[in-house]
């Protein structure tokens, strides 16, 4: 079968495996997921098939960018008629292209698994042809491992958005995790720089995954509470949920839209994950998009305000605020719970034998394990600053905003002009990025 | 269900052995500073008790379920003063303080779960890192691994991968034990040397392949060595065939990136300019985005 792309670009179809693999997971590294858990409970007891998956995932190895190592993440293809401007496979790039068979694909994450090195695959593909094209041979490599090897190890597979809904509910039938990219913060960020990239279709694709996961959900709940009889109809639908991932850096977006978007994503489309990626220099980048250096701080804030919505009880509105003094952008020298307490500190001090635990939360420095744990502890005992200590909570960072029974915080420090002063060690306060 | 074990495991057993010295002392009240068990790599009683004259002394003291899976777990440890601890904290169970588990900060707590951290971190790790080789014997593949752990967790990762593996035939093996599977049947034997392991393998060319891969989804652009070396520290390198790579592609990385932020940008336009076809194909999608767009 030829491929559309091969018109386009020299391509050599005896193209050795081990080659094809450099090519195309040099394609798929720019996709921050690696994520193996929170799927099904399963393994191969019955001793048909191999792989066992569920509870938490397992970093097999990591790399020098201290990225864990836990799925084969790979594109079927690296030729691709899109024309994104951020990505090393689209159409106008000079990159090197390959493109596996299905058989290599299945053969790869096999090998691999039986040896130890991973938890499972996770695919992704250019487009060739057009997007059910794609989405078709996508399947067909987990239907395979599936139904041919009974691999019952993890499968992400990359959802092309735009491909037909029975395409996306064969996906969901082998895959424990599907994702669509919303790429950028805005839609008009996409248009300019994913022309061929719709926001709607994005997010019609995105309803319906949720859709398909939680009726599989329902019919899974409805059947353990029916009867202790096993019935064999199952509906199976990416039983680990929908990820999403948002560049970050690319475009004009501030971190407040950025989490607008985050939130809305959460909401309306019940993801497990939004995965932000620094914007990072790839080989032959387009004159669309200027290269920079990866705003990496940057992204590691927005993981933290990201955990603030989500685990924390915290608003958008909070953490970056809607008003004239504020460009709406995270502080990237403190966290931005400690920032937030700075602007607030009329909170403060929180009593921890006292306070409900979503107002213990809101204390820097205190995660929300420490904090069940101070919830539990109390009932039984009174808390100490010395029972932090042994919790190795960060003293000196929740010292300002806390009261125990054996310390009352000096209203100097809470009163202090440059309490984020306090907090930043002076070398770190040129901070580069 | 074929026999996972064809014998007790070991960890187990002596968990065994201590819960019945530890019931004996705790029935003949002897007090923790007086429980003694290190008694070489047999635990037995070191004076002999009278049997608990009633039931119902034997059924006085109870324990949290809780505290039995800890204590279960916490055998895997290598440190022998894991049983001193375990007595101490059943002592103070069953003498007033039965909620003893939920104080955090005690420093008997502190150091269950200090040293239940070490054993599952201990767990994880293995499992993430154990690498099998094939090799073929007479026709069928056997893989085999090799593996230190620092505390006694070879069973149960034995019996993860047990589960994970069951089709296939394996061997790990470590210098305290070493676990066989046939796909019927985990066995376990004595432990061997690194050198005699070495004897019993072959290269795999997999590994290669694995290298490849390893080599190529790391983004030079984003170094972050001490990331790296926290969660895969240096003492779990020998087992990883991709760790002959890491210094190399460490001390390219930072010439590699200035290297591509240094290369010119390619106009979007090139290739749509040479090929109609692809111009025609983005247009039609392009356009068909705009309309949906109003
Ligand atoms: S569709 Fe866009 S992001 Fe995906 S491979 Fe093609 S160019 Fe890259």
């Amino acid at each position: 079968m030829s491929v559309v792309c091969s018109l386009y670009v020299p391509y050599n179809d005896n193209m050795q495996l081990i080659d094809k693999l450099a090519i195309l997971a040099d394609a798929a590294k720019y996709d921050a997921s690696c994520a193996s858990s929170g799927t099904d409970q399963r393994d191969s007891k019955n001793g048909k098939g191999i792989g066992s998956s569920g509870g938490m995932g397992i970093c097999h190895s990591y790399t020098p960018d201290g990225r864990c190592v836990s799925l084969l993440k790979i594109l079927l293809t690296n030729f691709c008629i899109y024309e994104c401007s951020y990505c090393v496979n689209r159409a106008s790039s000079q990159v090197k292209r390959a493109r596996f068979t299905v058989d290599e694909v299945v053969k790869l994450t096999i090998e691999f698994y039986k040896r130890n090195y991973i938890e499972g695959l996770f695919l992704s593909s250019g487009i060739i042809k057009n997007e059910d094209y794609t989405m078709e041979q996508i399947s067909l490599i987990a239907k395979k491992l599936r139904t041919e090897h009974d691999f019952r190890g993890y499968i992400h597979l990359k959802t092309i958005p735009d491909a037909s809904p029975e395409l996306l509910a064969e996906a969901g039938k082998y895959a424990d995790r599907l994702s669509i990219n919303v790429e950028m913060p805005t839609a008009q960020s996409l248009q300019q720089f994913a022309p061929e990239k719709s926001p709607l279709g994005i997010k019609k694709s995105m309803a319906r995954l949720k859709s398909g996961i939680a009726e599989a959900k329902a019919h899974k709940r409805q059947k353990k509470t029916i009867s202790n009889q096993r019935i064999k109809s199952h509906i199976k639908f990416a039983p680990a949920g929908q990820s999403t991932q948002m560049i970050v850096g690319a475009d004009q977006s501030n971190d407040r839209i950025i989490l607008i978007q985050s939130n809305q994503l959460y909401n309306n489309f019940k993801m497990r994950r939004v995965y932000y990626s620094a914007f990072s220099p790839i080989p032959d980048a387009s004159q669309a998009l200027p290269l920079i250096a990866p705003p990496l701080m940057r992204e590691h804030r927005l993981y933290q305000a990201d955990w603030l919505l989500r685990f924390y009880g915290f608003e958008v509105d909070e953490i970056t605020p809607l008003n004239s003094t504020s460009d709406g952008m995270l502080d990237l020298h403190i966290d931005p719970k400690l920032s937030w307490a700075i602007n607030h500190r009329e909170f403060f001090p929180i009593n921890l034998n006292k306070a409900s635990l979503e107002h213990i939360l809101r204390i820097p420095g205190i995660g929300a394990m420490s904090a069940r744990r101070i919830i539990n502890m109390r009932r039984y005992s009174r808390i100490r600053l010395i029972d932090l200590q042994k919790m190795r909570v960060a003293i000196k960072k929740v010292k300002p905003f806390i009261e125990t029974s054996d310390y009352h915080p000096q209203a100097r420090l809470l009163e202090k002009d440059n309490l984020r002063g306090y907090f930043i060690p002076p070398e770190q306060q040129q901070l580069a990025f | 269900m074929t026999g996972m074990a064809e014998k007790q495991l070991t960890v187990q057993q002596d968990f065994k052995r201590w819960r019945e010295m530890a019931r004996t002392y705790l029935q003949n009240a002897v007090i923790p500073a007086d429980a003694r068990w290190d008694l070489g790599d047999q635990l037995a009683l070191p004076f002999s008790f009278e049997q608990p004259k009633s039931a119902a002394k034997t059924n006085k003291h109870q324990v949290p379920a809780a505290f039995i899976q800890v204590a279960q777990f916490l055998s895997q440890h290598r440190d022998h003063s894991k049983w001193t601890l375990l007595y101490q904290m059943l002592w103070r169970l069953t003498h007033g303080e039965p909620y003893l588990l939920r104080l955090s900060s005690d420093p008997a707590v502190r150091q269950l779960h200090r040293m239940n951290k070490a054993v599952s971190r201990d767990i994880h790790k293995m499992k993430a890192f154990v690498r099998f080789n094939s090799s073929s014997h007479s026709g069928e593949e056997h893989f085999h691994a090799w593996f230190e752990p620092e505390h006694l967790v070879l069973e149960a990762v034995a019996e993860f991968f047990v589960k994970r593996f069951t089709a296939m035939n394996w061997t790990v093996c470590t210098p305290g034990g070493c676990a066989h599977w046939n796909q019927k049947q985990l066995r376990l034997s004595e432990g061997i040397t690194y050198a005699v392991y070495q004897q019993m393998t072959e290269d795999d060319e997999m590994n290669e392949y694995w290298r490849q891969y390893y080599r190529h989804i790391f983004n030079p652009a984003r170094l972050k060595e001490a990331a790296m070396k926290s969660e895969m520290p240096k003492k779990y390198w020998k087992y990883l065939p991709e760790s002959v790579l890491i210094p190399k592609l460490t001390q390219k990385a930072t010439l590699n990136m200035t290297h591509m932020l240094s290369q010119p940008a390619t106009d979007p336009e090139r290739l749509r300019a040479k090929s109609k076809k692809l111009k025609q194909q983005q247009n039609a999608i392009r356009s068909k985005n705009q309309k949906q767009a109003q």
